[in-house]
């Protein structure tokens, strides 16, 4: 049979890849997938919802300085004391909120899956060496690190986003070096040694995507994570800075004006909780979906 | 029983020679010897099989071969491969020879595919890694080898996962691999062991002619007589790490010398030979691991020991034309 005519026969396969299987499990799940939409949701209101309204979130209103929540235009939600928008400035800080989440635990995600796997195959005196590291920075005092960090990058968005990167890394890191571990024992990975690969392909092509499901899962708890704690530190003041909104320095204005306009604390308060549940509640059916052990 | 003949002179260069070879392994309770002095020589384009119970240290030799033992074990003597030795290279050397020169085919087809890769994909790579070739080339070039170990409909088979092949398939996706680079040596370790019986034969039939076409020579390790008798011009029987005996196989089936053979052979069912009510069977336990040894490792459970058994080791003699024993029976007298 020529070559050609064997490639040509090669319709486009209708082969699951166990990663497609774990999928279509996934949507099976109807909370996880509501909690998806609802998230979708969500992070479109963020992004897009702030261009409905013809100012900022930073622009003050004079004409209405504390205005209550009565739904009438322009400010929804009413505004601040400083005649500020409450809804386009929830929306806004969690355009930042969302992007420190998901852009920090991917990027803590990566480094922590490639230093785990790395050190899991090599195993021996490396391996120690790298997870005594690690070791050594999870008894780093976390609001420490981040005021030191602040203070070597001058404070701000990014100080805060490699304060968190800095500590998050480390599980998923932990996670995979123990996956890897089991793996290298593997057969296939043997015969990929037999077949002459060099130990960062054989990382790279067959420890890392046999890590993945894990590592989906994880990722998926580790984004509420990174959320809770850019709204934890900015909360504190050491993260994102007025007049720069995020929910956590919303809350935390929220709170000093919660005897007099509760509205303040619950409208960040709420989106932020309800973002927390939709990403516990996708973590959850990634779970049961990718965990063989629950069947 | 077909026995295959020889195809190059026994005068030829040999193609692998192990030099006292031996393997040993630290363990918390000491020092443990898995492969003790083999020596054994593999002529280009033959199949030579080595036989022995579990822990005889068969598939040691492979690892040992292919520098891919656990950690804690080290190999010593020599393992001539085309005049290089094998075991003095470091690790980047070996992945030149590794692959290319040499390949390996595992016990279980089933943990020796990477699950989330498409088969087409890691048949490639190899070619991809030492070849140069260009992914479409590699893969095509896979694909052809697929429908050379007889998978059917192998252009859409290619683009599977593992999970989605049988076992008996998914060897036969092990040696299209391990063949693809034509290399000179394929070593194969117990290949059928995991395999349904009906399975076995068509798979060994199939590793050995597209060896003999190619002009691989295959080491193939394993416990079953039958799988030796079938496919293997020479044959070596392992035993404690060393070898007991080595003939031809058609030698060491019809005249068997070493007392540890002539029972392996007893214990083996055979369809001419007259029916007895019980299959033989060698008293005790094998002897697996353990340290050095002053006598020979069969002693506790030799029918025909001596007294010196215990205290001098037999050595490796021929007693005929290709064919050694290790035994004070047939030896030179003490």
């Amino acid at each position: 049979m020529s070559v050609d005519h064997a490639m040509a026969e090669a319709a486009p396969p209708r082969s699951a890849s166990t990663l497609a299987l774990q999928f279509r499990r996934f949507r099976a799940n109807r909370l996880a997938m509501a909690s998806v939409a609802l998230l979708a949701l969500i992070v479109l209101a963020c992004f897009f919802g702030p261009y409905a309204f013809p100012f900022t979130g930073e622009d003050a209103d004079f004409d209405f300085i504390s205005a209550p929540a009565e739904m009438t235009w322009p400010h929804l939600f009413g505004t601040d004391e400083y005649g500020r928008d409450l809804l386009v400035r929830v929306l806004e800080g969690g355009q930042v909120s969302l992007t420190i989440g998901f852009l920090g635990a991917a990027v803590a995600g990566v480094i922590g899956v490639l230093y785990g796997a790395v050190a899991g195959y090599a195993g021996g005196r490396a391996d120690g060496l790298m997870m005594r590291l690690v070791e050594i920075l999870y008894g780093f005092p976390y609001v420490i690190l981040v005021i030191l960090l602040s203070l070597l990058f001058g404070g701000g968005t990014l100080a805060l986003f490699a304060a968190i990167v800095f500590t998050l890394w480390l599980t998923p890191a932990v996670i995979v070096r123990a996956q890897a571990q089991s793996l290298a024992q593997k057969e296939f990975i043997q015969a990929a040694r037999a077949g002459g690969m060099t130990g960062w392909q054989i990382v790279v092509e067959h420890i890392v995507p046999n890590c993945i499901s894990v590592v989906i899962v994880y990722g998926s708890l580790l984004v509420p994570e990174v959320i809770l704690s850019e709204s934890f530190l900015s909360f504190l003041g050491i993260g994102i800075k007025e007049p720069q909104a995020s929910w956590g320095n919303l809350i935390a204005s929220g709170t000093s004006a919660m005897d007099s306009d509760l509205r303040l604390l619950l409208l960040p308060g709420t989106l932020l909780a309800l973002v927390l549940l939709c990403l516990n509640f996708i973590a959850d059916g990634l779970r049961d979906a990718f965990d063989p052990n629950d069947r | 029983m077909g026995c295959v003949t020889p195809l190059t002179p026994m005068t030829a260069e040999p193609l692998l020679s192990l030099q006292e070879l031996t393997v040993r392994f630290r363990l918390p309770q000491g020092e443990t010897v898995a492969v003790d002095g083999v020596s054994l020589d593999l002529a280009p384009g033959e199949v030579l099989g080595i036989v022995g119970e579990s822990g005889s240290g068969k598939s040691q030799i492979l690892f040992a071969l292919m520098g891919l033992l656990a950690s804690n074990g080290r190999a010593g003597g020599r393992a001539l491969f085309q005049g290089q030795d094998l075991l003095s290279l470091t690790e980047t050397e070996l992945d030149r020879v590794r692959g290319q020169q040499v390949s390996m085919i595992f016990q279980d087809p089933m943990t020796s595919l990477n699950p989330y890769m498409r088969v087409v994909d890691q048949l490639a790579e190899g070619l991809i890694v030492h070849n140069g070739l260009s992914r479409a080339d590699a893969r095509a070039e896979g694909v052809r080898m697929l429908d050379r170990v007889q998978i059917t409909d192998a252009a859409r088979r290619a683009q599977l996962y593992p999970h989605e092949f049988s076992g008996g398939m998914r060897q036969r996706v092990m040696i299209a691999m391990a063949l693809l680079a034509r290399p000179k040596l394929l070593l194969a370790d117990e290949p059928t062991t995991a395999l349904d019986v009906t399975i076995q034969a068509q798979v060994l039939d199939l590793m050995a002619e597209l060896g003999r076409e190619i002009g691989t020579s295959i080491i193939l390790v394993t416990h079953d007589l039958g799988v030796v008798a079938r496919l293997c011009d020479r044959v070596a029987v392992l035993y404690g790490g060393r070898v007991m005996e080595e003939a031809m196989a058609e030698t060491l089936f019809d005249a068997p010398s070493h007392p540890y053979t002539q029972g392996l052979l007893a214990a083996m069912p055979r369809l001419e030979a007259p029916l007895t009510p019980r299959l033989g069977t060698i008293p005790g336990t094998p002897r697996s691991g353990g340290g050095d040894l002053p006598g020979c490792p069969f002693v506790p459970r030799c029918a025909q020991r001596m007294d010196h058994c215990t205290t001098r080791r037999p050595a490796l003699q021929s007693i005929g034309p290709d064919h050694r024993s290790a035994c004070h029976l047939t030896g030179a007298a003490p």
